[in-house]
């Protein structure tokens, strides 16, 4: 079978460091929300490797952005600009994954390097990197050094309001992962995607399959 | 001379005028005068000037031994002698003796001395064994009344008053008994100060609300005093040696705190002070006992400002006993006891004039800072967001680890700072006032917070609710451990359903200064309500929002949901999806 170089390694190690700091801000962003339920770690400790790794993510994100910027290939998150055909391709899609998957039809979008997420994917992932993420990341830093930011806190109502955006964008990324991971099973094999991920080679569609 | 000689009247120009060679010619009469008036001249001379001396030698030796009535000179003929006294009932002894000279200069110097002694005469001397010798004053001084009658004085109105109480003074005790000057003479002889000792250094007490108040000053007390230099009409300004108002204060309290006024005169800085103390602010109240500045300084007895360090909060233990035990078994107290100077006394933390109510106000933490200096780095070093923690938390909170802890939301007006009135609220929310009234039957929710805080809002103010975390009984505060048994442990604080969040109170302050608190339901810091009037009072994890956390497990839960039947759909449908013609080897979804 072909295959396509579909995830080139900067991008590989890029989503496994962030999918690592994704994992670990979780388990402390909850662990200091909740001391009362969960006791996984000392309450100092939860907060200093959550800022540890908050900074990885912010690190991780910008060479992220730059990367994309740099090569031009932010173009794979932009989804197509005329309304009515990304009307048509999302309703396609989306009929698709609520659907044709239950058919056993193919899926209408075929992946290559340069157009590699379908119309629900480039909404998704685009408001994901170019708004929660970084909203996130705004919010992490506020509540990091509250004095040092108390007059953008004031502007923004205050620090119950920061924290919490900051907790529900948490729970909102905690359902998008669970999403995105049972996603990533609905390959040919359960760890198709996966395996793709690592080794950044997917098997190519087969072209009759269209 | 010459105008005898000349028979005639001389132009008196003249007598300084003669030429040489003038001459006078004596008249007849001249020749046989003159033998007759020297004669008389030379032997009167003699005469005249003993008479001289008579009058103005002899006369003091005279006056020494005044001339006394018989009975009188009778009288000293016994009591001049030095043995003479008597045991009195009460085992005092009374002198009985008395000269001529101790009368010397005196108003009653022509008074026989049965005059005022009118029991006693030349027939009559009855052997009276007097109760004591006050007993024997007074008994003697009732004779005063017969010369100087009861008539009150139009002027001496302090004189009228004395004479007349029931239990009035004799007239000994100020005017003295035989050796009795004129009034005017005992002032000029006398500064203010000796004038007001003629009395007030003798025991005498003021009847005030039925009790014996004394009025006796010790001048040996304020010779030591930082006010030695000071006349009594210094402070005293109404009393002089011409002055002398009645005043009849309701208590001796009363007495007291009119006295204290007067310090302000020189010392208007420390009165400025005091005036914006929580001690000026309970005696404007209506607490007399207030503190006032003889409370802590002591009326006569004055000292240095050095002697404050030594006297060691003596003055404050007078009404804060409590707090002072606290402080004395704390690390302060126990250093300042190891003889420790820079140690912090009460007037440290609480200041000496302007004494701070307690509690978690700024002044009180800039007291902590104002030794520790190092105290916000230090906490930099381990604590994240150590400004926002030193902030929002009283240095208590932590250092007195039994302490029991509180929340305080403070109604602060954001354009003067300053905690809103209870009078100020209660204007402003007009009927919603209630809701405070009822607070304390049952605590304020979050939903009633929130309406206070926007009624208040809607009016003439804008407030804030500063929350902060502080020690429920200002008290405990003074029992300060040593550093090492502060608290460090963050889920003390950072865990729902600390017991540091259960007691939750919205501050207001009471015309005295001090905090009006109004319980507030703990649910209330986490009520969706918070979200606006506290929304800079977050601890995490202690005082979350219900509601994000319902938000944030609907979404999760939704997504569980999606995801079990889409995948459990796909199961069912399997079958379906791999009969012959659709391919088993489809490509799904990608992530």
């Amino acid at each position: 079978m072909k295959q396509i170089y579909l995830h080139p390694l900067p991008v590989r190690i890029w989503h496994w460091v962030n999918a690592g700091c994704f994992f670990v801000l979780i388990v402390t962003g909850l662990q200091i929300r909740y001391r009362d339920l969960m006791q996984l770690m000392d309450f100092r400790a939860a907060v200093d490797v959550h800022n540890f790794f908050g900074f990885a993510l912010i690190i991780n994100f910008m060479l992220w952005l730059v990367y994309y910027l740099l090569n031009g290939k932010i173009r794979i998150y932009i989804p197509d600009l005329h309304p009515a055909r990304l009307l048509r391709s999302m309703v396609r899609q989306a009929r698709f994954y609520g659907y044709g998957i239950f058919r056993g039809e193919a899926n209408p979008h075929h992946p290559s390097p340069d157009h590699k997420f379908n119309p629900m994917q480039q909404m998704a992932y685009l408001s994901l990197m170019v708004i929660l993420l970084p909203l996130q990341i705004v919010s992490g830093l506020l509540l990091w050094d509250l004095k040092g930011f108390a007059v953008l806190i004031g502007m923004v109502g205050g620090v119950k309001a920061v924290s919490s955006v900051h907790v529900l964008l948490n729970m909102f990324f905690i359902a998008f992962l669970y999403v995105h991971i049972y996603l990533t099973t609905l390959g040919r094999s359960p760890m198709e995607h996966i395996r793709a991920m690592v080794t950044g080679f997917e098997d190519a569609e087969e072209q009759t399959s269209h | 001379m010459l105008v005898f000689f000349s028979g005639k009247p001389a132009d008196p120009g003249t007598y300084w005028n003669l030429s040489a060679g003038e001459s006078v010619q004596p008249s007849a009469a001249a020749f046989i005068l003159a033998p007759v008036i020297g004669l008389a001249f030379t032997l009167l001379m003699p005469l005249l000037l003993l008479c001289v001396m008579v009058l103005f030698i002899a006369k003091p030796s005279v006056a020494a031994e005044p001339a006394m009535d018989a009975e009188s000179t009778a009288c000293l003929s016994c009591h001049q002698m030095l043995s003479r006294s008597k045991t009195l009932a009460n085992g005092e002894t009374l002198s009985l003796r008395m000269t001529g000279t101790l009368f010397r200069g005196s108003v009653h110097e022509a008074v026989p001395c049965t005059g005022c002694h009118s029991d006693m005469s030349l027939g009559a001397h009855p052997k009276t064994v007097h109760a004591s010798q006050r007993a024997f004053a007074l008994q003697v001084n009732l004779n005063c009344r017969n010369c100087h009658g009861d008539e009150p004085s139009p002027t001496h109105e302090m004189h009228n008053y004395e004479a007349a109480r029931a239990n009035a003074p004799p007239c000994s005790d100020c005017h003295g008994s035989h050796a009795i000057r004129k009034v005017f003479g005992l002032k000029s002889a006398k500064n203010t100060t000796q004038y007001c000792l003629t009395c007030h250094a003798k025991s005498i007490t003021t009847l005030v609300n039925g009790k014996s108040i004394s009025r006796t000053v010790d001048h040996k007390v304020i010779r030591g005093s930082v006010h030695s230099r000071h006349g009594c009409s210094d402070c005293h300004e109404e009393y002089s040696k011409t002055s002398h108002p009645l005043r009849r204060p309701g208590s001796r309290r009363e007495f007291t705190i009119a006295a204290s006024s007067a310090c302000a005169r020189c010392h208007s800085d420390k009165k400025e002070d005091y005036d914006g103390s929580i001690h000026a602010a309970c005696l404007k109240k209506g607490d007399r006992n207030a503190p006032v500045c003889t409370d802590c300084h002591g009326s006569h007895a004055v000292g240095p400002v050095s002697a404050a360090a030594t006297s060691n909060s003596i003055a404050c233990r007078k009404c804060h006993e409590d707090a002072y035990a606290q402080y004395a078994s704390s690390v302060h107290g126990l250093a300042r006891s190891e003889g420790k100077e820079n140690a912090p006394l009460c007037i440290s933390c609480h200041f000496a004039h302007k004494v701070s109510p307690a509690m978690v106000s700024q002044s009180i933490r800039s007291a902590c800072f104002e030794c520790h200096h190092d105290a916000p780095d230090r906490h930099e070093a381990w604590l994240p967001n150590a400004a926002v923690h030193l902030e929002t938390i009283a240095c208590t909170v932590c250092h007195v680890p039994e302490g029991v802890r509180g929340v305080y939301l403070s109604v602060r007006d954001r354009n003067t700072g300053q905690r809103l009135s209870d009078s100020h609220a209660r204007k402003a929310l007009g009927s919603d006032f209630r809701l405070l009234e009822q607070a304390r039957e049952e605590s304020l929710s979050g939903k009633e917070l929130w309406t206070i805080y926007r009624k208040l809002n809607e009016g003439e103010y804008a407030v804030s609710m500063d929350g902060v975390l502080g020690l429920r009984d200002c008290g405990q505060s003074h029992g300060l451990a040593q550093k090492e048994q502060a608290l460090k442990a963050c889920d003390t604080c950072h865990r729902a359903g600390s017991d540091y969040f259960t007691n939750v109170n919205m501050v207001l302050s009471s015309p005295d200064g001090r905090e009006q608190r109004y319980p507030v339901h703990q649910a209330a810091l986490g009520s969706m309500y918070s979200l606006i009037p506290l929304n800079d009072f977050y601890a995490l994890g202690s005082t979350r929002l219900k509601i994000i956390d319902v938000l944030g497990i609907a979404m999760i839960l939704s997504a569980i949901g999606v995801v079990f039947i889409h995948n459990t759909a796909r199961a069912l449908l399997r079958e379906a999806s791999q009969r012959p013609g659709s391919g088993t080897h489809r490509k799904e979804g990608t992530p």
